[in-house]
């Protein structure tokens, strides 16, 4: 395996499953693919999304813009924004062979469906253009106005050859949960194009950030999003997309992980219960999500004793996992210190990095 | 256990800091109301740079929607995840009794007694009228 | 007196929070994550802090899935804390002393053994109180105390978690 050598330390080479890049300046990275039609627009209307606030994220965040407080450039601009310092910053030091890069705000969850669709569309031609042909390492996500499955099958079609793209790209708080019927010509044209789905959290559902209603707090909507994610993978196993799409891969990101064995052990008994209700479902959940569903790793749940994450992974499958470090919001996952537990080799490597060369067919 | 000289007194102004590295570690000098501290600049959490972190005061509330804000200026809170460590103590806000960023023994001495009393001052040209943050690493 | 949340709705907002499910065995499955959110929004609101005599049992949705809830919600607040200043030790910590779960449905892991490690994910022997769900049957075969509950904690179970969550029991 390559190694770089920083100092005297050896550091591992890992994958970074979910990289945040942001455009320095919209007028000037985003408008050369965005019509002036849609350039007018947004000047004009700014950009409405599916909630009720007509600016901003319902919640404050932990840090501003998210991020961390040392991730700012020193040429300026947002965190994220900046190649060359996410190179220095991260990319090099932490020896990241593979970033994917996951844009947010960039269009999704935008109720001016044409809007969302060439704002998407200008995303996916901006991460080319200013960030995996000048970087090889990094894989973009290709975007899509998921709300609209017509022109997201488009959009899917029109760059699924392209090997810059590495996944297909949601957020985890859509209009209905995802595995509804509205949603299947996406995951059939994900299938065509062989590129798996990931779905990232947050969004704009309109629903209230939990089922039982808005929390007060910021620290519940981020936990929150583990049961977002859950949500939507028991909507995508007990409406058979898995069946349906045997070739799908899913992948959930930004919702840790340790809640998955439970969520398995629920639904495979809710599924021997209720066969008659859901015929179409024919195998276990738990083997269908075994068999099609991977989950990046941050923010990784931290258990007292830690060694209690093993027994965890060991339910999950070790195969499952995808490194992560959500680059470069507050809660990043240091690389050297996310996983302070002694793990095999093997284990380690299919933890950091095989496993999403494996996934993302990179091997 | 030796002692090191790490800045002139006139470096580091109330409300200020300055990242010096002795003997390898690198160590985050804050001046609190013309007292000095020292912390090394690791979070123990994941290890991030304290150095970077906002300066805050300590927001407590005896009881649901009643706040309370004191001690201003003397928590660093880690520029990552966010965890408080009071910069008098070392100590977490969360889990002060088992989370605690290392602290390190910091005081001021003269130059003359710098001079006299053998302390490592490597990078420093001590000039005996001066006064000097020191460091025990 | 405890104060009891059974699993179910009033249906006032989408079960989900992505929206309105197309199936009983989803809307079912949902009360679980229902359960993690009020787990949070009791202690981040700060309602043991007010109350602190107070005991909130959460009925009829399981218990596996807590350890890992509360490994994020701790997590989070070492570094949100300020956002909740009320909240003066980790969630963990009030969680164990303050929310008790009813035994079924455990939605158990497949093994006895995984059962086990399990519990000691749980890191209290005092949260969960016997229960069978009667009329409903929730178990498979005929045991309510799943393999993988030791004798001694199978009697804590049983008698004295209750005894110690329903003051006049005694």
């Amino acid at each position: 395996m390559d190694r770089v050598t920083t100092g005297q330390k050896i550091k591992l080479a890992i994958a970074d499953c979910d990289i945040h890049p942001t455009p320095k300046s919209v007028p000037v990275e985003i408008y050369p693919y965005l019509s002036k039609r849609w350039q007018d627009y947004m000047e004009t209307y700014g950009i409405i999304y599916r909630q009720g606030f007509p600016t901003g994220p319902a919640f404050p965040k932990g840090q501003p813009n998210a991020a961390r407080r040392d991730s700012y450039p020193p040429a300026g601009g947002k965190p994220g924004s900046d190649l060359s310092f996410m190179q220095s910053q991260h990319l090099d030091p932490n020896n990241v062979q593979l970033g994917i890069l996951n844009p947010l705000s960039c269009g999704q969850g935008v109720q001016n469906l044409d809007f969302s669709a060439a704002y998407c569309n200008a995303v996916n031609h901006w991460q080319i253009a200013e960030w995996t042909s000048k970087e090889p390492r990094l894989k973009a996500s290709l975007m899509i106005p998921y709300e609209d499955p017509l022109a997201s099958v488009k959009e899917i079609d029109l760059w699924g050859g392209d090997h810059n793209f590495a996944q297909i790209l949601l957020l985890s708080r859509t209009a209905e949960p995802l595995g509804q019927r509205k949603y299947w010509p996406i995951f059939e044209a994900a299938c065509r194009a062989n590129l798996p789905v990931a779905v990232h959290a947050f969004g704009y559902g309109g629903a209230p950030v939990t089922g039982g209603g808005w929390p007060s707090f910021y620290i519940e909507e981020m936990v929150g999003h583990a049961e977002n994610t859950q949500s939507l993978l028991t909507s995508m196993v007990f409406e058979g997309v898995f069946e349906r799409f045997p070739t799908l891969k899913l992948i959930l990101v930004e919702a840790g992980f340790a809640w998955l064995p439970a969520l398995t052990w629920r639904l495979d008994k809710l599924w021997n219960r209720m066969r008659k209700e859901i015929p179409h479902v024919t195998r276990p959940p738990s083997e269908l999500i075994r068999q099609q569903v991977w989950l990046t790793t941050q923010p990784m749940e931290e258990p007292e004793p830690r060694e209690h994450l093993l027994d965890t992974i060991e339910w999950i499958g070790w195969e499952k996992l995808l490194f992560a470090t959500d680059y470069p919001h507050w809660d990043f996952d240091e690389p050297s210190r996310a996983l302070p537990i002694r793990v095999g080799k093997e284990q380690k490597e299919a933890f950091f990095l095989q496993n999403a060369l494996e996934l993302y067919g990179l091997k | 256990m030796a002692r090191y000289v790490v800045a002139s007194v006139t470096e580091i102004l109330p409300g200020e800091r300055k990242l010096v590295t002795v003997r390898g570690r690198p160590i985050v000098i804050f001046n609190l109301d013309g007292e000095y501290f020292g912390i090394l600049d690791r979070c123990p959490h994941q290890g991030a740079s304290l150095c970077k972190g906002r300066l805050v005061g300590l927001v407590d509330a005896p009881r649901p929607g009643e706040y309370s804000f004191c001690r201003k200026g003397e928590i660093i809170r880690c520029p990552w995840h966010g965890w408080e460590f009071d910069i008098r103590t070392g100590k977490s806000r969360c889990e002060p009794e088992s989370i605690k960023a290392t602290q390190y023994d910091v005081g001021v001495k003269r130059g003359s007694e710098v001079i006299d009393e053998s302390y490592e001052a490597e990078t420093f040209d001590v000039v005996i009228e001066s006064d000097y943050v020191v460091v025990n690493v | 007196m405890p104060i009891c949340v059974h699993a179910g709705s009033a249906y006032k907002h989408p079960v989900t929070s992505v929206g309105w499910p197309s199936y009983y065995a989803e809307d079912y499955a949902s009360q679980a994550p229902a359960f993690h959110n009020m787990v949070s929004s009791f202690i981040c609101e700060g309602v043991f802090s007010e109350y602190p005599e107070l005991k909130v049992v959460l009925a009829e949705s399981g218990f596996s899935w807590l350890p890992a809830h509360l490994w994020r919600l701790t997590k989070f607040w070492r570094g949100l804390r300020a956002e909740i200043p009320w909240v003066d030790r980790t969630p963990t910590e009030i969680a164990r002393d303050h929310i008790r779960l009813t035994l079924q449905p455990v939605d158990a892991p497949p093994t006895s053994e995984q059962l086990e490690r399990l519990m000691d994910h749980m890191g209290s022997d005092e949260m969960i109180i016997f229960s069978t769900d009667y009329p409903h049957w929730q178990f498979d075969g005929v045991d309510v105390i799943p393999e993988g509950i030791s004798r001694e904690l199978a009697r804590k179970i049983m008698v004295d978690n209750p005894k110690n969550t329903y003051p006049r029991l005694q």
